[in-house]
């Protein structure tokens, strides 16, 4: 409950500041959009020149977009600018003032600063994705919306987890800021449904790099129906992840030296 | 030529003082970048089930998707973008305001030194994997093709420039850059080929002087198009050149008379 009213001050702070320049909300919105743009573009194009990829139709395909999205937005509303700051904390020595603080760092890394411009962007993917839900020619049921958003939980917190760990890098390489460069090619594996991909790559993204369940493995109770295994799967991988993420930050921050002092 | 030499020699200098960091920029993230588009172009064409898309076989998709993430690296102007916007939103412009080069020079003299040292090594990347993979790439077009993607640095510079010179109006502007990268991303034709697109889309995006910062230089060096198609990339570029210049000279002029230095 501390945790949760610290994160609305948190939340508070955030938004008296982003309100501050209130043209900049505006375009932060708008530059997601086209990255979401972007992104469909891709397969509308594609199915102008084919019915199916892997057996996913423009319908299932666009369901999976949506769940993308809507990842996405929430992601970058709660962590993306908390996350992709650790370098610049740990270059200029900033990191200390927040392990000196009395809460649990990881925490207060992560969540210090709330991005309210995406608010809107995640109220938009949820529409986009609600279109696509009933969109679908199959009958969709609630048990199906439930699994779905049970599965999506789970892989948000896989996402987070995994993209900690990546930035956690930096703490203990501190000329590596690029990183996240290369975290950002890595996330595109997301941003394709895992089927579309050869056995090895499918059995990369589903076990060692779970990436597939950020959205691929969500949408497919859609497409697919229901597999237990990935209901077994998912709750694993958020709670393994975000358990290496929290035993990587520790790690990390032994072999942490000040840049401040 | 001496002043802007030197400033291309301090981004140089710059670049390789964080080495991990000059390496995960110049090869690393290369690497994995067109790991990961082979890997997806691959997986949609055998999802597809085609043995041609738009009239191109998977060799094709191969090349470009192999050269399309060097380019696109090489034509984005992120970092420089933000440093210009900094320092016009900081007050540091000052300090270059008073040196014996321009805003404008400095900046792009720095902007081609930085391209030139990580495109060096980029480069190896797709022609290394193309010999491998033996995707279709016509070596003798290779000179044209760069002479077309410096050309079209000036071109991207000088909107960077522009959106750089907003700094003077606007509080924050770096938003801008994202959605600026992230239109060129499409307009471009690093997403996918422009030629992939409906009618009359295509055409509208193959003659516009942003196709030249992806599709036209790829789709030449593998085949896809001809010569007539990159001369009149040349003209396009140009065309958008004069407009962004003016556009650009424009705003900093305004900009000059509404800043007050913050440093001063």
């Amino acid at each position: 409950m501390r945790y949760f009213h610290l994160w609305l001050s948190f939340l508070k702070m955030s938004w008296m500041a982003d309100l501050e320049y209130r043209l900049n909300i505006v375009l932060k919105s708008v530059g997601e959009i086209g990255w979401y743009v972007a992104q469909l573009s891709i397969f509308e194009v594609l199915y102008t020149h084919a019915t199916t990829i892997s057996g996913w139709d423009v319908h299932a395909m666009r369901v999976f977009m949506g769940a993308l999205f809507v990842a996405d937005a929430l992601y970058c509303l709660f962590f993306q600018e908390n996350t992709e700051q650790m370098f610049t904390l740990v270059r200029k020595g900033d990191l200390d003032l927040y392990l000196t603080k009395p809460v649990d760092s990881q925490f207060m890394i992560s969540a210090r600063k709330v991005a309210t411009p995406f608010f809107f962007n995640v109220i938009g993917t949820m529409v986009y994705l609600i279109w696509a839900i009933e969109d679908f020619p199959q009958h969709v049921t609630a048990l199906q919306v439930v699994t779905f958003f049970f599965l999506s939980a789970m892989g948000f917190a896989s996402l987070y987890s995994i993209r900690f760990m990546f930035s956690t890098l930096t703490v203990l390489a501190q000329d590596a800021g690029n990183i996240h460069f290369v975290w950002y090619q890595l996330y595109r594996l997301a941003t394709r449904p895992d089927p579309i991909y050869p056995f090895l790559m499918r059995l990369i993204v589903l076990t060692i790099f779970p990436v597939a369940f950020f959205a691929s493995v969500p949408s497919r109770v859609f497409v697919e129906g229901y597999d237990w295994r990935f209901l077994v799967a998912a709750p694993c991988f958020a709670i393994g992840t975000f358990y290496l993420s929290r035993k990587f930050w520790a790690f990390a921050l032994r072999h942490y030296s000040s840049a401040s002092s | 030529m001496r002043k802007n030499l030197a400033a291309a020699r301090l981004a140089v200098l710059n670049q390789l003082e964080y080495r991990i960091n000059y390496l995960i920029d110049a090869a690393i993230q290369p690497a994995v970048a067109t790991v990961i588009e082979v890997t997806l172009w691959l997986a949609i064409l055998s999802g597809m089930g085609l043995k041609s898309l738009g009239g191109f076989g998977r060799e094709y998709y191969l090349a470009y998707a192999l050269w399309s993430t060097f380019m696109g690296r090489i034509t984005t102007n992120w970092m420089y973008e933000f440093i210009m916007l900094d320092e016009i939103d900081t007050g540091k412009v000052n300090a270059i305001l008073v040196r014996p080069i321009s805003f404008y020079e400095f900046y792009f003299s720095q902007f081609l030194g930085y391209k030139m040292v990580t495109a060096v090594f980029s480069f190896v990347l797709p022609l290394g994997a193309c010999w491998i993979f033996q995707a279709p790439v016509i070596v003798e077009r290779l000179p044209l093709m760069f002479l077309l993607l410096a050309y079209y640095l000036a071109f991207t510079f000088t909107i960077s420039f522009c959106i750089a010179c907003l700094a003077f109006f606007m509080n924050r502007a770096q938003s801008l850059t994202g959605m600026k990268n992230m239109m060129m991303w499409t307009l471009t034709g690093e997403l996918i080929p422009l030629d992939l697109y409906p009618e009359p889309f295509r055409s509208w995006m193959m003659h516009s002087p942003f196709a030249s910062g992806v599709y036209v230089p790829v789709a030449y060096i593998t085949g896809r198009i001809g010569t007539p198609l990159v001369l009149q990339s040349f003209v396009s570029i140009t065309a958008g050149l004069i407009v962004f210049a003016g556009v650009g000279a424009v705003l900093w002029r305004s900009g000059m008379r509404a800043y007050t230095g913050t440093g001063a």
